[in-house]
């Protein structure tokens, strides 16, 4: 086991330092660069020259990266171009508004979709399955911004029951709450669908399961059994799926952050990538590709501590 | 209205319009307990556009800095409070142009700065204003300031500003705007000679307080200023680069002010949100459709000119303006020297001349062409208003849009040869105090800088030149209007408009805004509650 | 195998018993049809402009109402079908031949091979996709040549996957390495033992998919990295929409439903599909997250 987590680890490294590595490369070969948003109309070629020297950006391409790589093993993500504030400083700022959307996102759709699954387990191909299944299926693969278009322009807009923007105020819990309501279920919504399909089926297999059927033969009552045993298994796999639903969602609140205009990582790193906010960029990325890196292979341990088919390195999927 | 400035008679019209039915809004909303109607401390929330990145005159860019300085900083001179570029005297109590090259002042006694750094004296006015042209310091403000020598010292108060040679616009965009901010020469050495967001010493009617990054900055009555009390005890100016966002924030009470998008303006003057009304303030931007003439496709003056024609800049500013702009004879606005009351080509175009003009030329139809435009929702609405009056004529027009920064370096030689493939471009500047900026972009010295066009006239460069250098106004008047024939006489540009500035305003506050539609917080005042 | 017209109508006989299936094979036909034959369709060429008559209602002229630049929206939304089942056809199909090829070379390759291709795929999903669609399109410009490019690019990795998994799946059955012992070539393995065996599951995986990649280039769209305007693609008129969202809500309204309609159409249908080929598959994930 721990050489399985070894190698998993190794080869998240790995991938992270490959995706990291090419989006060094793709960013600065965009045209334009913060020199020129900064200076505006009065970017003559010297003071952007001049400015470009400052900020570092003159160096071949592969010094920068070493210099950005040596900087990270210190923990430095460097210092914002515009405002000179440390990167990390910034990334700090904004990564708990984007958890919390994650967060509320999934752990809304948990609570929707957990019970939703099992009760359609049980009472299969009732009518409470069958429209659960037709609104999970669709659910699942509308796109977040069409919802979030959608929620902003009736119940924010038009009928005004939610605020349209923002994060609400620092230091007000309930209206930072307030504000998590729409992005939360724009984002959430497809994931109602999928835990409670996933959760249907687990179930399903499980109650056919011998130590179910034995537990019945002996006279436990339906619903102890449903709790005790069969919700319990049936709950791991939508866990794992929950730990890489974590780490994807990263880039999906981008369109939530957007539409509701949402402080938040997503944001972030589009604007920086705008104003060819060379470091932010880079520790956005560093961050968020971190985060999905890390949260698959939590999710890939959690299955092969589960199944130990799954150790031999290549057929986890 | 009788606490309301009076108007202006530079003021568009449409504003008529637009506060018969803010009244009736008002009428409606009267009797709601508004935010910043009553409170204890009387704050000031403020939408800006930009976020801060520099506080320091010879660094401060944008204008949305600003509007911050003017705030904190006292000048020799500032803007009057009447929407006009008219100066008056601010911390000068004496100011007189000598002569082209020499102009004297004389403070008046017992200014402060914050921070125990004393009284401003004439060698902090030498010291500001040589700092911005000294070549140490790679100032971008420096131009603003361009024939700058140095500032003679008389005694404490007193010296003269003299410069290697005229420069018309010395007053207005030298030393009124925020280049010419006068800081203390201790308090600026104590941090090494610059600084960034935080200024070591203020001197103006607010002095800073906190600058929260992407969030806001916050002001506070300076209470050594020495002059009319500042009227609010705070001001809180938000940094909020999405129109969306501050309109929302608006409606939702958190601003008293706020420039709006044009696209909301009619819904906002509609319906207003709560104890809050709607005023189109005029702007100094100018729009246009740049064309590069060294182009092979576009090298034929008749191809040029066929454009020119083909594009009805009235229906362009109907749908992207809503109709609320007006079409502009150039890149110099109404009421700024140099103005033209016409422009050669009529607002409408004239599509039959355009197409006279195409088969004259010769060229074959259709003529396939590419325009390039930024993402902003205001040009892409414009430039496909253009497309479809252009095919009209026989031109297709591909439209390729692009992100700001990518935008801002097409036509530019330092990136590479992308500029040569520069056919069509919608562009838009925005000006300053002073006509001269809104036409220096287009002499032969910006060609591979901003003069995307590749326009190249020994006369423009010329007139340039000799328009900065003379007091004169009426030869300035002259040669502008010139300037803007030739411009227009080359076939390179099409002018759409200058735009407007919507700006959403509580009914609590009394706004006072520059010409170009720009907030001067220093002369915002509370309307005292009536309870 | 059975003949192809005797497969496709037990299909359907079967797809018949299925409320849902069917009403998404309705949906299905409806959108394609009406992509297919939009410009018959529509009432307005979706390009022609008219400044006085913006942001309008729903009225008899317009069905939809007008969008900012005058133009009729029904006219817009039918023409964007045209460019979603474009964007669909050619993104699924050059993704899912891709993907083919790399998964069996990854599953019946040499070791050092799959890992390598596996790297790659981990890497490829790693990437914040948002990222890799701004850099890219930066780059080389907004168009929709560009859009498919950034989906294929970033949807080989899934259909890859499953292949692999399929392959590796059956490499190791028992009738295979007595083929294999008795000389058979691995082209003929492939195509024999694997092909058949995963057809059928992507082809469902592809139909499924649909949504995703028309999801995606309305996404790219509306963040102003599609197509160029004035192409009516519905990301774009959302996009739009967006902007102009206190001067009519209709571009929003109308610009969503087709996205919705083909969700739900392309779901039912390949859920149905689904469980008439393979009811165990029925439950376990796939295709995009």
């Amino acid at each position: 086991m721990i050489r399985f987590i070894t190698r998993r680890g190794l080869l998240a490294l790995l991938i992270l330092f490959l995706a990291v590595t090419l989006l060094f490369g793709m960013i600065h070969m965009m045209p334009g660069d913060p020199a020129s948003v900064i200076l505006g109309p009065k970017a003559s070629p010297e003071l952007k020259a001049e400015l470009n020297r400052r900020m570092g950006l003159d160096l071949p391409l592969p010094v920068q990266l070493g210099r950005f790589y040596g900087d990270l093993a210190q923990g430095d993500l460097g210092l914002d171009v515009f405002t000179n504030r440390p990167v990390a400083d910034i990334v700090r700022e904004q990564l708990p508004f984007t958890l919390a959307l994650v967060l509320a996102a999934i752990g809304g759709a948990a609570l929707i979709g957990i019970p939703l699954g099992c009760f359609s387990a049980i009472r299969r191909n009732s009518l409470l399955d069958r429209v659960t299944a037709v609104l999970s299926v669709s659910f699942i693969a509308i796109p977040t911004f069409v919802v979030a278009l959608y929620l902003l322009l009736w119940l924010a807009v038009k009928w005004r029951w939610f605020p349209a923007i923002g994060a609400g105020e620092s230091g007000d819990l309930g209206d930072q709450l307030w504000h998590l309501v729409l992005p939360a279920i724009a984002l959430g919504l497809g994931w109602v669908g999928y835990i409670a399909r996933m959760v249907r089926a687990s179930m399903l297999e499980v109650m056919e399961e011998n130590h179910i059927r034995t537990a019945r033969a002996f006279g436990l009552p339906e619903r102890s059994i449903i709790l005790h045993y069969a919700l319990r298994i049936a709950v791991l796999p939508t866990v794992t799926i929950l730990g890489l639903g974590i780490g994807s969602m990263l880039s999906g609140a981008l369109f939530a952050e957007i539409v509701f205009s949402r402080p938040g990582i997503g944001k972030l790193l589009f604007e920086a990538v705008m104003t060819r906010n060379y470091p932010v960029v880079m520790g956005s990325v560093v961050v968020t590709t971190g985060f999905f890196v890390l949260s698959t292979l939590v999710a890939d341990i959690i299955n092969a501590a589960l199944d130990p088919r799954l150790r031999d390195s290549g057929r986890a999927s | 209205m009788s606490a309301r400035t009076p108007i202006s008679p530079r003021r568009i019209n449409r504003r008529d319009f637009l506060r018969g039915s803010a009244a009736a809004g008002m009428a409606l909303a009267g009797g709601w307990a508004a935010p910043g109607w009553t409170i204890e401390r009387n704050i000031l929330h403020i939408r800006n556009y930009v976020d801060l990145t520099a506080l320091d005159p010879p660094f401060s860019v944008s204008g949305g800095e600003g509007i911050v300085s003017q705030a904190i900083y006292r000048n020799l001179l500032c803007f009057k409070p009447d929407g006009t570029w008219e100066t008056e005297l601010d911390s000068a109590e004496f100011f007189e142009r000598v002569d082209d090259t020499h102009y004297a002042f004389r403070l008046k006694p017992g200014l402060l700065f914050t921070n125990d750094f004393g009284e401003m004296t004439a060698d902090d006015v030498k010291f500001s204003l040589e700092r911005i042209v000294d070549p140490a310091m790679n100032a971008p403000n420096a131009p603003d300031l361009a024939t700058l020598s140095h500032v003679e010292v008389h005694d404490r108060y007193s010296g003269t500003i003299v410069l290697d040679a005229p420069y018309a616009a010395l007053t207005t965009v030298g030393l009124a705007g925020a280049t010419g901010a006068i800081l203390s020469r201790q308090a600026v050495m104590s941090v090494g000679g610059r600084f960034g967001v935080q200024p070591p010493c203020c001197s103006g009617p607010y002095r800073f307080i906190d600058w929260q990054s992407q969030r806001k900055t916050i002001l506070e009555r300076n209470l050594q200023y020495q002059g009319p009390t500042a009227a609010f005890d705070q001001i809180h100016v938000y940094a909020m680069t999405d129109d969306k966002a501050s309109e929302m924030a608006f409606e939702a009470g958190q601003l008293d002010c706020a420039t709006i998008s044009v696209e909301s303006t009619g819904p906002f003057s509609k319906n207003p949100p709560p104890n809050s009304y709607v005023d189109i303030y005029p702007s100094s931007r100018n729009y246009w459709l740049g064309m590069n003439q060294t182009h092979p496709k576009l090298q034929d003056l008749r191809v040029r000119q066929a454009i020119q024609y083909g594009i009805d800049a009235e229906a362009v500013v109907e749908a992207a303006w809503f109709g609320l702009a007006e079409t502009s004879t150039g890149p110099i606005p109404k009421g700024m020297t140099g103005h033209r009351d016409q422009a050669l080509v009529p607002p409408r175009g004239d599509p039959d001349t355009a197409r006279k003009l195409l088969r004259e030329s010769g060229v074959a139809l259709p003529l396939r062409l590419r325009l390039d435009v930024d993402t902003n929702t205001v040009v892409v609405t414009a430039v496909q208003v253009i497309q479809w009056s252009l095919k009209k004529i026989g031109i297709e027009v591909d439209i390729y849009t692009q992100d700001n920064s990518t935008f801002l370096t097409i036509g530019q030689e330092s990136a590479g040869d992308q500029w040569q493939d520069v056919q069509l471009f919608f562009q838009s500047f925005i000006g300053l105090a002073d006509p001269y900026y809104s036409l220096v972009w287009f002499t032969s010295q910006q060609l591979g800088i901003w003069n995307w066009e590749r326009f190249s006239n020994e006369e423009f460069d010329r007139l340039n030149k000799q328009a900065l250098a003379t007091n004169n106004l009426a030869e300035r008047d002259r040669m502008y209007r010139r300037m803007q024939d030739l411009m227009e006489q080359s076939g390179c540009y099409r002018f759409v408009t200058n735009g407007i500035m919507p700006q959403a305003i509580r009914n609590t506050v009394v706004p006072v805004f520059r010409p170009d539609g720009y907030a001067m917080l220093q002369h915002f005042s509370p309307i005292t509650s009536p309870a | 195998m059975t003949s192809a017209p005797g497969f496709f109508s037990e299909t359907f006989g079967k797809l018949k018993r299925d409320p849902l299936g069917l009403a998404g094979l309705g949906i299905v036909a409806v959108v394609l049809l009406s992509a297919i034959f939009a410009s018959l369709l529509s009432p307005y060429d979706p390009l022609e402009v008219d400044v006085y008559d913006r942001l309008s209602s729903p009225s008899w002229q317009h069905w939809l109402g007008t969008d900012q630049l005058g133009r009729d929206i029904l006219s817009r939304v039918l023409h964007g079908g045209r460019i979603a089942l474009k964007v669909s056809l050619v993104a699924i199909s050059v993704s899912l031949s891709a993907g083919l090829v790399l998964g069996m070379l990854a599953g019946f390759g040499p070791r050092w091979l799959d890992r390598i291709l596996v790297v790659c795929f981990d890497t490829m999903r790693s990437f914040p996709t948002i990222m890799f669609a701004l850099a890219i399109v930066v780059l080389t410009g907004p168009s929709l040549n560009t859009v498919i490019g950034i989906i294929i690019i970033t949807s080989i990795p899934l259909y890859a996957r499953i292949v692999r998994t399929q392959t590796q799946a059956v490499r190791g059955l028992d009738y295979i390495l007595a083929e294999r012992a008795m000389g058979a070539s691995t082209a003929r393995i492939l195509r024999h033992h694997v092909l058949p065996n995963i057809a059928a599951p992507l082809l469902i995986l592809a139909s499924m998919d649909v949504p995703a990649v028309v999801g995606m280039e309305a996404g790219l769209s509306f963040l102003g990295l599609g197509v160029s305007p004035p192409t009516p693609s519905w990301g774009a008129i959302l996009n739009d929409g967006y902007s102009y969202l206190r001067n009519s809500p209709w571009p929003i309204i109308a610009g969503g439903i087709p996205l919705i309609l083909v969700t739900l159409g392309f779901t039912f249908l390949g859920e149905s599909l689904r469980d008439i080929f393979d009811p165990r598959l029925r439950g376990k994930g796939g295709g995009h997250g």
